[in-house]
Parts: structure tokens; sequence; C-alpha cells
């Protein structure tokens, strides 16, 4: 208990910060730049000294100061050099330092031993690792995220592709964005934005598809806000299935039926046909019409290669889908649909689609994305400042790690694919391989990777040992009883698992290592709009705590001693073989990991492969130098380095040939052309139904970041947002009995979940739908959600799925049984 | 006790209708900055954070704010009363406190 006038003084101190927090934030927004406080009142902040950094929580990518003293992070601060926020944060990145501190810091080694968790030292814990890979390299499967920084990742997959032979290696961005990803390969040939966050300025539409920007990505919607503080006119539509903060801010709210999206898409470009919104020109010089061919059997989807059609082909295709039509499938008005025809239609306009894990999380998410490109190339809109179609991303670097580095089971660095000899050549190349070292076929992709790792081996779950880093599968797997708790059962199953804290994935972890995290190793992240940042260690980690890139190296290094060739190039040299001045420098051993920098190692290797599809890097010191630089980064005549903005035009992408306005050089038709899709809408796999009648929606809230493991331990958003809920609409509400704080049953053909309910809080579903997110460890959502996911991209739908919802500790009630309207 | 440090960005005012300003800052619950062009940073201190979502709200309601950014949380640890419990309503009989989370309980500051 305080005592009085240390309450005074706690109160008085955290209302100047609070102050100077939101004062901060009023400048930055002002486009001036303010220091926050020191987070402890107990630091004198004489010895301050400051560092930049991108931010550790999601993909916008905003750089922070940090304040480090005595060896601590005390202070966090905008970044006003920084493009990206221009000195603003969000209310979890001011608390980002803290994300450090959580007295429950892995520290040391920790191994099962009889149901026990049992210290080890670090040399025996890589020497398991080691053993257990080299005995069964093909039932080895390395698994990480989007928050595996640009080196860790390289490392990973190097030793996966190339060390190994296999391609066992995948991703969480194949839970976040892997259908965004098929999108840009189907409509551009090669992934990724062409477009980037300037495109928010200078916008006269923004239209959010499923997309929760006020809260998921908040300081990217301050750029909207501020525009329209300073008097601008910027029409923001809300395409959305629950009202959210996004709504509020919104001109227009539509609220859609889940999977509606499809035809809301589809409804549009009826409209461009039929009324004259086809921006020939540019279609003419620059677009094919692709469908997709026939089925090759029942059970196989066509390929995404698609076959050609014309345009005549493509506008019968979309006739059927008049707005009329579009209401009836997606709930969104025929007007509503006729106005974003028409904002869509209009020339004087620069209209900028935004979306994220709606679209994404999908049964359908390949095809909405490419139908959302399609409507902007079909108009024109595209290509010039604020015309754009832009995914964003929800990890820091899923873009950076995951899809440039290619840290998936079917892609290899730089954008290239496992399945293509040419790039298979290319890699080997880079890394000294031998002809045929690397795999042609792809490994497993998340869920089929977890499925096989929880089935027994002789049922044909031939992954039997795991390696997580920096991820948390335990709570973030769909139907987690089906794909992540099975494994407690199987004794020949082995996970280790690399993180800075304890998690739902630890629970089931054979082997720990303690993780340094953020500022306490070097490290570099891509952000949204292709964005390469770079920062250096600032702080120790604690105890025994060790970066992950070392973890991999190190065993790498302890599978040549144990004789295991494969980690050699074709001279006979460790993969990660390290000199200065021609002299080896052990970096496997971690009292010389920092005796270089092993990142600028690293990273200047793996910019080799960057070349190839022209996602050109920089080296790595012009990463020191920069707040980040957006690829592809080319060097001028005089040496120096310059970004690029807009991606295929050719006033700003040197890639483009000369006169010719556009040009799509990675072409999937090779004629320099994108592919507008024709891609119909399909009814979802599990709708509603009697037994099942609410749809049920999954996400995130603005105080934590994913599954909350680092937001959680930030006494600040944890008290603010302890723990899970149900939404649900009021209607629903009354016809179950139950107001907010009552408890209720969430059941699906998964599993199910005791949640409290919310009604009127900051979002509100339709009748009919609930949502909750995902961020409480201590109430899995997981287990109750679909593992259906995009044939194209395997990603699973986190959006949509069936359940009851019933009063806790009630047989099912008759009110519950009754379909909801809406 | 729940401190919240937010940024209100303001519209230009239109004709006839009051500065958002003076009617923020007859509430006692307020403690404004200084404004910075369009942005206003103030301090809001509430029973709860039920009370904070309520003010929040009335805050956006009032003509000539345009968007409410929330830049600082502080709930007193020591304070039952003030922990949201549920997504925005008090704790609940029976429901765990934030600090019997087993890993955040130990959180300090550095």
């Amino acid at each position: 208990m305080l005592t009085t006038s240390q309450t005074v003084d706690r109160r008085t101190f955290v209302k100047r910060s609070a102050m100077a927090a939101a004062t901060a934030a009023a400048a930055a927004h002002a486009g001036r730049s303010l220091a926050l406080p020191l987070l402890d009142p107990n630091q004198s902040g004489a010895s301050l000294s400051w560092h930049k950094a991108p931010c550790r929580f999601c993909g916008t990518g905003c750089h922070v100061m940090v304040g480090t003293e005595n060896g601590k992070v005390v202070a966090i601060q905008g970044d006003q050099k920084a493009d990206v926020n221009k000195g603003l944060l969000c209310v979890k990145g001011y608390h980002v330092g803290l994300a450090l501190y959580g007295k429950d810091r892995l520290k040391t080694p920790l191994l099962r031993k009889g149901g026990a968790m049992v210290p080890i030292g670090w040399d025996e814990a890589i020497d398991i690792v080691a053993k257990r890979i080299q005995a069964n390299p093909a039932g080895f499967s390395f698994y990480g995220s989007g928050q595996w920084t640009i080196p860790e990742g390289y490392a990973a997959n190097k030793f996966v592709k190339a060390g190994l032979g296999t391609n066992m290696i995948d991703a969480n961005p194949r839970l976040c964005m892997a259908s965004a990803v098929t999108g840009f390969l189907s409509t551009f040939g090669v992934d990724e934005p062409p477009g980037v966050y300037d495109d928010i300025d200078a916008c006269d539409v923004a239209i959010m598809w499923g997309n929760n920007m006020a809260e998921m990505h908040p300081v990217l919607f301050s750029r909207l806000v501020d525009r329209r503080a300073q008097g601008e006119k910027v029409t923001i539509i809300d395409l959305t299935t629950r009202r959210t903060r996004t709504s509020e801010l919104a001109d227009h709210v539509y609220l859609f039926k889940p999977h509606g999206d499809l035809a809301i898409a589809n409804g549009i470009a009826h409209l461009l046909v039929k009324e004259g919104g086809i921006d020939r020109e540019f279609v003419e010089r620059h677009c094919n019409f692709r469908q997709l061919g026939p089925k090759p059997d029942e059970k196989t989807p066509p390929d995404m290669l698609g076959v050609p059609m014309s345009f005549e082909e493509f506008a019968k295709a979309v006739e059927p889908y008049t707005p009329e039509r579009v209401e009836e499938l997606s709930g969104v008005p025929a007007a509503g649909i006729r106005l974003m025809g028409e904002l869509f239609r209009r020339r004087d306009l620069r209209v900028n689609s935004f979306w994220c894990m709606g679209f994404n999380q999908h049964t359908r998410g390949t095809a909405i994305n490419c139908i959302v490109h399609g409507i902007h190339l079909l108009s024109g809109h595209f290509g010039k400042p604020g015309d754009a179609a832009t995914s964003l991303t929800g990890q820091p670097s899923a873009c950076g790690t995951a899809r440039e580095v290619g840290t998936l089971c079917h892609l290899l660095p730089g954008g290239l694919a496992v399945a293509n000899p040419e790039h298979r050549k290319h890699a080997e190349e880079h890394w000294n391989l031998a002809e045929g070292r690397i795999a042609a076929k792809p490994g497993y992709h998340a869920v089929e990777l977890f499925k096989r790792f929880n089935t027994p081996t002789a049922e044909g779950g031939d992954v039997t040992t795991v390696w997580v880093q920096v991820t948390n599968p335990g709570q973030t797997m769909p139907n987690l009883e089906r794909n992540f708790l099975r494994k407690k059962d199987l004794a020949d199953k082995f996970l280790i698992v690399s993180d800075v804290y304890p998690t739902a994935t630890i629970e089931l972890a054979d082997l720990i290592l303690p993780s340094a995290m953020w500022v306490e190793k070097n490290g570099m992240y891509g952000n949204s709009e292709r964005r390469t940042q770079q920062w250096f260690k600032l702080v120790e980690p604690p105890g025994e705590a060790r970066d992950d890139a070392w973890q991999t190296i190190a065993v790498s290094h302890r599978m040549v001693e144990l004789g295991f060739d494969g980690m050699k190039d074709k001279s006979g040299r460790w993969l990660f073989h390290t000199e200065r001045d021609g002299k080896e420098i052990p970096i496997w051993q971690w009292e010389h990991y920092y005796d270089i920098n092993v990142d600028e190692r690293l990273f200047d290797e793996y910019r080799l492969f960057s070349r190839h599809k022209h996602k050109d890097l920089a080296p790595y010191q012009e990463y020191v130098r920069a707040r980040g630089l957006r690829w592809p980064v080319t060097q001028q005549s005089d040496g120096s380095w310059r970004e690029t903005r807009w991606r295929f035009s050719e006033f700003d992408d040197p890639y483009v040939g000369k006169g010719k306005g556009f040009q799509f050089y990675h072409s999937v038709t090779k004629d320099d052309r994108a592919l507008i899709w024709f891609r119909p809408w399909e009814a979802p796999p599990e709708v509603p139904d009697a037994e099942f009648p609410f749809w049920l929606c999954t996400g995130r809230v603005l105080e934590h970041w994913h599954t909350g493991t680092m937001t959680r331990r930030i006494p600040q958003l944890h008290r603010a947002m302890p723990a899970a809920y149900v939404e649900l609409h009021r209607d629903d509400a009354d016809r179950l009995g139950v107001r907010s704080g009552d408890d209720v049953t969430v059941r699906s053909r998964r599993g199910s979940l005791d949640l409290p309910v919310v009604v009127g809080g900051r979002g509100n579903p339709k009748p009919g739908e609930v949502f909750v997110p995902f961020f409480d460890e201590g109430k899995r959502i997981n287990l109750v959600t679909l593992d259906a996911y995009d044939p194209y991209s395997k990603q699973p739908d986190y959006k949509k799925c069936a359940v009851s919802v019933t009063r806790k500790a009630a047989t099912l009630s008759a009110c519950a049984r009754r379909p909801p309207r809406g | 006790m729940v401190i919240s440090g937010l940024v209100v960005v303001l519209r230009g005012p239109s004709p006839g209708e009051a500065n958002p300003a003076d009617s923020l800052r007859t509430d006692p619950r307020m403690t404004l900055g200084h404004a910075i062009g369009a942005n206003l940073p103030l301090v809001m201190e509430t029973e709860d954070a039920r009370s904070a979502q309520v003010l929040v709200d009335e805050v956006r309601e009032i003509p000539g704010v345009l968007h409410v950014d929330v830049a600082f949380i502080e709930i007193d640890p020591d304070d039952a009363a003030s922990q949201p419990g549920s997504a925005f309503g008090r704790r609940r009989a029976g429901e765990r406190p934030a600090s019997d989370f087993p890993s955040a309980a130990t959180c300090t500051f550095p």
C-alpha cells in the first residue's frame, strides 16, 4: 500500500507523464518533435543517450528514439526524422521500452525432464538441438515469424534450404498476409505493394476494406485525421463487418455480410464496365484479363496462372454483379455500391484502398486481393500518388523477413521460388552449393506443418522436431486442439522454442531457449511499404538470453562438428564462415559473436539475392545512416543510393523503360502487363445454421499486439485491457438474456470457450455476428476457429466460422437456438 | 483511478459553433495542455476504466472534435475499482484482477 505522500508523488508523476506523452503526440501531429518523459521517475536523465530503432510491434514501421541510461531502456520518443511516423507513436509504441522488462523473462535454457523444466547450459542445449536435427533432417521444421529480424530469418532460411537441403521452414506470415502475396504475384508477377504510405497523404478517397486502421495502424490513420483537421476533403469509406473506431471518422460505413467483399468488389467492376469507368488507354496498354482454368480434378484447384480471357468475356463475367444482386450477397445497399462505383469512375479523384487481415485471413483471400487490384487497374487508379491498392501487414518484418528473405516453405531469398530451376541455380551460386543441393519441392506450409507434427509418426506425422523462434503457435494456430495441443500425447515429437517470455507454445516445449529481444541485439526489419530499417544493440539481454541468429548459427556449427557435411558449401567451408582480414571469427561462440557485426555480414550476403526480382537493397551501412530505405534502392552516378516510392511507374521507378509510362516488368504473361482477374463470389466453407447460428470474427485490439506476450507484460496496457471478451449486438444479447459482464460459452464444431459479454463497447457487430480478440492466453479463441484455408496462399480464415453463443452454465436455451436476425 | 493522455484533434470551428476547448476546460476531470495547431493535448482523470471510456466517447461527440487519439494510459494497480475486468466494465466478483496474471504481475518499471 502506498503512503499518502507517495500517492501524491505517483499521481503527479503519472499526470506529468500523461501530459508529456499527449503533448509529444500533438506536436508530432503538427510536425514538431518533443521528448517523452522518462519511464521511471527515479531516473535522473543526466546521462541519457538516444538511439534510433523501429518499433517492435506492428507492420507500420514507426521509428522510435530509444533513451538508454545505465544499461537500460528508460525512455521512448517518436522519431521526428522518420518519414513513417514523423515523431508520432501510438499507445503501444510509447510503451514499447517496457516490453523488455517483465520479470518473468526467460534467462536460461530449460530442458523437459520427467515432466519438469530443468535448467541446463547452452552447450548442452545446442548439442541437443544439433543431434535431434541430425538424426532426422527430413523430419525437422523451422517455424518463425515476421518478427524475425532480416538477418535472423536469413540465417534460418540458409540453415534449412542450404544446410539441410529441405524446404521445411515456414513462418507465421502464412497466417497473416500470405493471401496478399499471392494477390500481388497473380496480378503483377512479383510480391509487395507498388505504392507507399505517401499515398495516404495524397488520396481523395480512402477505402478501408475490412480494415480497422484506427486501432490496428493508428499512426497511419492519424495521417488521414491530420488532413481532415487541416480542412482537406478526404472521403473515408469503411467497409466492415462490425462498427469500429475507424467507422467513427468514416463518411460512409457499409456493414457487409462475412464473405461479401468479393461481391462488393465485383459489383464495382460491373459498374466500371457498364458506366464507362474503364480507363481504356491504361488497360489496353498495360493489362491482360485472366480467369481460373478448369479444375484438374474434383479435389485439386485450378493453378494460379489461370487462362486468358478477353475484355468482352470479362464484362460478361461481371455482368451478374448488379448493385441489387450485390446487395443480396453482401448486405451493402445498392446505393452504396453505386457510390463506390462512381468514385472509382472519376478520374479527378485519387483512390486508395487499404486492407489487412480482413482480406488475407480468408478462404478466398487470393481472389479478393486480385479483384481489388483489378478494379484499381480497370479504372486507372494506379501508380500515381494517392492512387493505390495498399495491403498493410501486422508484423514488423512480415515483408522484410518472411516475404523478402523468403522464410516460407516455397521461397528462396529475394522473391525467388524453390520450384523454379533457374531460381534454385541462382541460390546455389550465391551460397556456393553443389548443383541440385536445393530441393525443388516446397516444404509444408504452417497449418500442414503443425497438423503433421500433431499426428502420430506411424500415422503419417512425418514432422518430428519443430524449432519455433519469435512466435506463438500455441495461441495462433486455428483449431488449436487439432493443430497444436495433440502434441502433448506424442512422446516422439520434440518441440524447441526460442522466446523471451513463457507463452502458450512453451507449455508444450521440450527445450526452451531464452532469447534476446529488440534492442538487446542488432537488427533489421522491413515494413509494409518496402522500407528496410536497421538498429544497433543498445542494452544487454537478461541472464543467459542470446540472439536467435546466434542460436541458429551455433547449432549449424555444432552439426559440422558432429560430421554433418550439409552445413558446408561445395568448397568445404562452413555456410556461416565469417572472417576479418583473412582470419576466421568464431561467431558460433557467444563470447565472440559480437566481435564482428554478424547482421552486416549476413545482410550483405543476402542483398545479392535482391537484384534478381528488382528488389535491390543497398549495402548495410546505408541503412545505418537512414530511417529506412524503400526498395528497389539503386546506386546513382554520384555513388549515392536512391530509394523508390512508386514501383512500375516511369516517373519514379528506375526499372521502367523510358517512354513506357508504366511497365510491369515481372509480368506473369511476360509482356510487361498486369493481370486483371475475374474471380467469382462463392459461398464460404462454413456458414451459420440452426445449431451454430452466429458468425464468429476474431481480431486484435488497440492495446495489445497479437498474442499479447509483450503488451500484456506492460502494466499500463495490460490493466487497460486485461482479458478477452465477446462482443455481441444488443438485440442478440437481449435474446440470449445477457448483458455486459455476463459470461457466455462460445462454441463451434471444434471447441468452446467461456467469455464475458460486451455490448456497446468500442466495436459493434451486426446482429448474428460476434467478435472475440485473440490476445488473451487465458482465453484462446483459436480453440474455436476453423482451419480451412485459401487453396493458393494456404492462409487460414480467422474471420468467419459458425458458432453458438449460450449463457454460461445453462443448457442450450430455446432463445439461443433461434436463428439471429440479420 | 485512471489517468489518460489524449490528443484531441479539432476541426476548424463552424459558424456559430463554440470552441470545443472551452467546454473541455470546464470539466474538472480534464487538464488541458497547450494546443499545437489543431491538436490539443489533455490529461483525463476518471474513477475507473468504464468512466474513462464514457468520457472519451463524450469528447468525441463534442461539436468541433474530429478525432481522439490515446497516447498514454495509467491505471492505478492498487485500486481494484479502476480495474477494467471485462472489456470496459468493472471487474466482477470472482474474476482475476490484472495483478493475478502470472507474468504481468511481476512487471515493474526498469
